[in-house]
């Protein structure tokens, strides 16, 4: 369910927005801002992963591409600003730092964050040490209303990482891979 | 004191008269006056011109610069390098000329008033020393009311009047001896013994001159002779001594303070009567005249060197001429061509050979100066090649080449001159005057850019008068300080004030 009422901010109706700045301090705030966007933009639409191909053609994105003003971000360069995120830790690529740069998962909350927001699900729904399907959590009738209800599957994964490594859960390995979780108490 | 301040030019070149030409400049060199030393003048740079031998000091070129005239050398001696001493040139000087030169030689009086005048009746330009139209003969009537000579300008008649103030100290002087003088304020002429007007030159009755020279003469010697052998000493402490002296033997030799105005007019045609017929004579005679001053100059270029003033003096009159014409009727192309001819204006260009070593430092002196009267406004920014273009077009002769003006406009900071030499990052290079620093022309750009939203470099170019790459050099020097940020659009490059960094 798309929602159109995303307001975008000033600067995106601003041309030089599209061009990447050749002068360092400009280019790293207009970073600040393009990041500030995506970031905003991906929790308005709950999008959780982005195809930098695919949303930088033409008519891709209304995101990355201004109709009115005809301008529209260059792959490069949101390669650049992906990049950078990357940094921040408000992104990461898919197939890592060193695959090709051509998806990224976009944390408008980062998997510690998410971590936090299921741990505290599954304690006030009781389902300590029991074992829940992945999905469960992102489809099933208790998640319903969540913030992290129809999360991306790998981004769930990344959550429930967090929470392995604080020793609160334990991942089950089924045939496609992941399959389920346990919660400790 | 046998030195006489002397005046210079903005940029701290000599200020040279009509008709006067720079033969040669050394640097390095200090003066004497006698045995002793000028301690204010002990490192600077001669110049040895038609006229004169003017010194620049280096160090404090406005109050210690100092000139001697040509004509008030009676001999030279040259005394070659001994020991610690540095080789030097010894001037002997006739005290009477040296007295005599701080009012103009007679001849120069004409010179220096160089002007031309229009007729009013065919707009012939006519030399300031004729008093009659060389084309029609009508008479030139100036608001100036001396009746000595109505055409002659201001100039000529204050040194008249001078000579004047002299004739009748000499007059008072003498009263005694020549009573048949003591009505005071007339000159006898010995010829025919009429009473002229003490302001007049010849006899208003037979035109016999009016000579009293020399009976003021003899009492300035008397007056001013102070030494037995008044000498001046010019030591030469990094060489050029003899290339020095053989160039002031010749300028001696040459005197060209004697006759300078005679070459330079337009000759006086002997002109029997008006008419049609004599209107055409006296064109073709012009043009002809013309036509050999070019081809004469044409034939080689050491010739061409020679010719230089007088070509100059040629663009000179056509442009007058023309500026006449333009406000009959309103040609594009004449104010074009107009334009250029009054571009046209270096008398005495600075050469490898007049200059020697300090060749870069001279031509950037006068490229300064030529830059100063040039260039509009004190902001302005020109690109290296289009500087070289109108200065060797300027120059007329002796072209520079772009690697010689480049290495002068390399010596603009360290003579202090107002001009910088800017390279961009791209490697190109412009000229521009000091007030013109990248912090002013970057606000400057900034404002522009608010007024208009957005520029693109040939907007900016534009409305600053500069060229194309000049504008994109310097919007992205702005863009680089910050100000501004671009915007690579389907029209090209843009540039908007930057608002990422305002923003935040």
């Amino acid at each position: 369910m798309p929602d159109t009422s995303f307001e975008f901010p000033l600067m995106h109706g601003f041309p030089p927005f599209y061009t990447r700045q050749p002068t360092e301090a400009t280019w790293e705030s207009q970073i600040g801002q393009w990041s500030q966007v995506i970031l905003n933009y991906a929790r308005h639409h709950r999008i959780f992963k982005l195809d930098l191909q695919q949303s930088t053609s033409p008519g891709g994105s209304d995101l990355f591409e201004n109709t009115k003003i005809k301008r529209r971000l260059s792959f490069e360069t949101l390669q650049e600003i992906i990049q950078a995120m990357t940094v921040q830790g408000t992104a990461e690529w898919e197939h890592g730092p060193k695959g090709p740069k051509d998806h990224a998962y976009i944390f408008w909350r980062r998997p510690e964050e998410w971590a936090t927001l299921i741990w505290e699900w599954v304690n006030t729904n009781g389902l300590n040490n029991t074992v829940v399907t992945l999905y469960e959590i992102t489809e099933g009738d208790l998640s319903e209303g969540q913030e992290f209800y129809g999360i991306d599957s790998q981004v769930l994964i990344m959550a429930i990482k967090v929470l392995v490594k604080r020793g609160d859960a334990q991942l089950l390995e089924g045939n496609e891979g992941y399959m389920g979780v346990k919660f400790f108490g | 004191m046998y030195f006489q301040p002397t005046q210079l030019s903005t940029s701290r070149r000599p200020d040279l008269k009509a008709g006067e030409s720079l033969i040669v400049q050394q640097a390095s060199v200090g003066l004497y006056e006698g045995k002793n030393k000028v301690e204010s003048a002990q490192d600077g740079v001669c110049y040895l011109t038609s006229h004169r031998i003017i010194y620049v000091d280096s160090k404090d070129s406005g109050q210690n610069s100092c000139e001697i005239p040509l004509n008030s050398i009676r001999e030279i001696e040259s005394y070659a390098r001994f020991l610690m001493s540095s080789p030097k040139l010894i001037l002997h000087l006739d005290v009477k000329a040296l007295s005599d030169h701080s009012r103009p030689p007679a001849p120069v009086i004409s010179t220096s008033v160089a002007g031309v005048w229009a007729c009013p009746i065919c707009f012939f330009t006519n030399q300031a020393t004729v008093d009659k139209c060389q084309l029609c003969g009508v008479r030139h009537v100036t608001t100036n009311d001396n009746n000595s000579s109505p055409s002659q300008p201001q100039k000529q008649t204050q040194s008249v009047q001078q000579q004047h103030r002299q004739q009748q100290q000499q007059q008072q002087q003498q009263q005694n001896q020549l009573p048949a003088n003591d009505d005071g304020n007339g000159s006898h002429c010995r010829v025919c013994t009429f009473i002229n007007h003490p302001s007049l030159n010849q006899c208003e009755m037979c035109g016999a001159d009016l000579i009293t020279e020399p009976l003021f003469t003899e009492n300035a010697i008397e007056s001013l002779v102070i030494e037995d052998d008044p000498h001046v000493r010019i030591a030469f402490r990094h060489g050029g001594q003899p290339r020095f002296l053989q160039n002031l033997k010749n300028a001696i030799q040459v005197k060209a303070w004697e006759a300078p105005v005679i070459e330079e007019s337009v000759p006086v045609i002997k002109s029997k009567g008006v008419g049609i017929s004599a209107i055409r004579e006296r064109v073709e005679q012009s043009t002809q005249k013309a036509n050999d001053t070019m081809s004469d100059a044409f034939q080689d270029l050491n010739r061409l060197m020679t010719k230089a003033t007088e070509m100059v003096k040629l663009a000179e009159s056509i442009s007058l001429k023309m500026s006449r014409d333009i406000t009959t009727d309103n040609d594009k192309d004449m104010a074009t061509l107009k334009g250029y001819l009054l571009n046209l204006g270096i008398a005495s260009p600075v050469t490898r050979d007049s200059a020697g070593s300090i060749y870069h430092q001279e031509l950037a002196r006068e490229l300064a100066d030529f830059l100063t009267k040039f260039l509009d406004s004190s902001d302005s920014i020109k690109s290296l090649a289009d500087v070289y273009c109108i200065f060797n077009r300027a120059r007329g002769v002796a072209l520079v080449s772009p690697e010689d003006l480049y290495k002068a406009s390399t010596q603009f900071e360290s003579l202090q001159l107002p001009f910088r030499l800017k390279k961009f990052p791209s490697g190109l290079l412009v000229v521009q005057s000091v007030a013109m620093d990248d912090d002013q022309a970057a606000s400057r750009i900034l404002s522009h850019v608010k007024n208009h939203g957005h520029l693109t470099a040939l907007q900016l170019a534009e409305i600053e008068h500069w060229a194309l790459a000049v504008a994109s050099e310097q919007l992205l020097m702005t863009e680089q300080k910050g100000l501004l940020c671009r915007d690579e659009g389907p029209v090209g490059l843009t540039f908007y004030e930057n608002l990422f960094c305002s923003v935040n």
